[in-house]
């Protein structure tokens, strides 16, 4: 057999080997500390505000400002946060924008959910979402996707969210740590799942057949993880986020999450 | 220099794939019957675990089990986008190698002929686990369960089994 596809491929990944560089970890601010402090009309995270700061404008009160002080500081992200009336004010350098989205997490039935097939254009997608009342438009690295509400778990069944490592291949990734009502809840959802991947195909390949569901955060799909019905017919009982994370990102999803969403 | 499997996956990664490819080409062709979808899945699975291998501890599982189970996660994205990812070969900087006829012959040849007359070659207790854990996709539990065994013995002869699989498929040292 005169193929060189192995030489070929081996060759090829050597040349892209990248240098090994890791970034310095950011120590990790006590999150105890962050709960523990008091919003009034005025809140300074910090020492200062970086001198490359931007200014950065949310419509909310104190509730918004605590949210965010928690986010910054289990972050360790310097930034000084203003409330005036019915607006905050953020003085931050970028490493602040990601912890100012609203924070809004929604697990779904991945292929229960879905309407229509395969990935779409923004208003495609949009004009899908709208023949469904409570549909949420969403986007993935291979476009954007409707999803037909309501999900099968939201902030509401979060207990805690933390940066950890996927426990099977020591990736960076966010461990989701449900309270009891959605422990019972995600349970469901991944046994519902199993089952209907095992459907009519006890001699199919698992993975051909498995079911998903979606992890999503505010606008984006974090997570499609898959359930192995062979491996696990009664469903799983933990999740987490490891797709394309970073340490220094899984520590801002994890607070974004952690300190439950913009009002 | 020390050449188990862990240490070469961090020190010596050229070795590693040396020891694995052929393994992973045959997994992927007897799942996707699709010789151009076995090489992209093979590709994009030894890119993730070039990235993600200085996290790799020996404390986890195996280093074959690891690549393994990188190996899973893509094949569930594979049936579920119809196609292979190639983002870790993009943040990588790695063309796409085209798949020629012998190349297709080749990977054919891995997943559907060898493997299979090589693990009916093991010893038979091997061969079993193997066969369950391997080509059948049964979990540990579920196959100690059916053969009234331990969850540890059948980790060992698969295991086992593995190793031998590899050392006749010629994933020598480099």
């Amino acid at each position: 057999m005169s193929s060189d596809y192995i030489e070929r491929l081996r060759a090829e990944l050597l040349r892209a080997e990248p240098k090994p560089a890791r970034r310095a970890l950011k120590p990790l601010a006590i999150a105890a500390a962050a709960a523990a402090a008091v919003v009034l009309a005025l809140v300074t995270i910090g020492d200062q505000a970086p001198d490359d700061a931007q200014t950065y404008q949310l419509s909310g009160g104190a509730q918004t400002a605590r949210v965010l002080q928690e986010r910054f500081a289990a972050a360790d992200v310097d930034a000084t946060v203003k409330v005036s009336g019915a607006t905050v004010t953020v003085l931050a350098d970028e490493d602040a924008r990601p912890l100012l989205q609203p924070g809004r997490l929604a697990i779904y039935d991945w292929e229960a959910s879905r309407i229509g097939t395969g990935p779409a254009t923004f208003e495609q997608a949009t004009a899908r979402a709208a023949r469904h009342g409570d549909a949420q438009v969403v986007r993935s690295d291979d476009g954007w996707y409707a999803l037909a509400g309501p999900p099968a778990l939201t902030n509401a069944d979060l207990q805690r969210a933390r940066a950890a490592e996927d426990p099977l291949t020591t990736q960076p990734a966010v461990l989701l740590d449900f309270t009891q009502q959605g422990q019972h809840k995600f349970i469901e959802l991944t046994r519902t799942l199993a089952q209907r991947g095992a459907d009519g195909v006890q001699h199919a390949d698992p993975f051909e057949t498995a079911q998903h569901f979606a992890i999503v955060v505010d606008d984006r799909i974090r997570a499609l993880p898959f359930v192995n019905w062979r491996a696990s017919p009664d469903g799983l009982r933990a999740a987490h986020i490891s797709d394309d994370l970073t340490d220094h990102t899984a520590t801002e999803l994890a607070a974004l999450l952690d300190s439950g969403p913009l009002p | 220099m020390d050449d188990t499997d862990e240490a070469l996956l961090v020190e010596d990664f050229g070795a590693f794939y040396d020891r694995y490819v052929k393994a992973l080409l045959a997994y992927f062709q007897r799942r996707t019957r699709d010789p151009e979808a076995a090489a992209d899945l093979t590709a994009e699975t030894f890119a993730s675990a070039m990235v993600a291998r200085r996290r790799y501890r020996a404390t986890s599982p195996t280093a074959a089990a690891w690549l393994f189970a990188i190996a899973q996660n893509k094949l569930s994205d594979y049936w579920r986008r119809g196609r292979a990812e190639d983002r870790m070969r993009a943040r990588l900087g790695m063309e796409r190698l085209a798949v020629s006829a012998e190349d297709a012959e080749l990977i054919r040849w891995l997943g559907e002929e060898v493997a299979t007359q090589l693990v009916d070659e093991l010893p038979p207790d091997q061969r079993d686990a193997v066969r369950a854990h391997v080509l059948e996709d049964q979990g540990y539990a579920e196959i100690a369960g059916r053969h009234h065994l331990t969850e540890a013995t059948v980790r060992k002869r698969v295991s086992r089994g593995l190793r031998v699989l590899r050392d006749r498929l010629g994933g020598g040292h480099a």
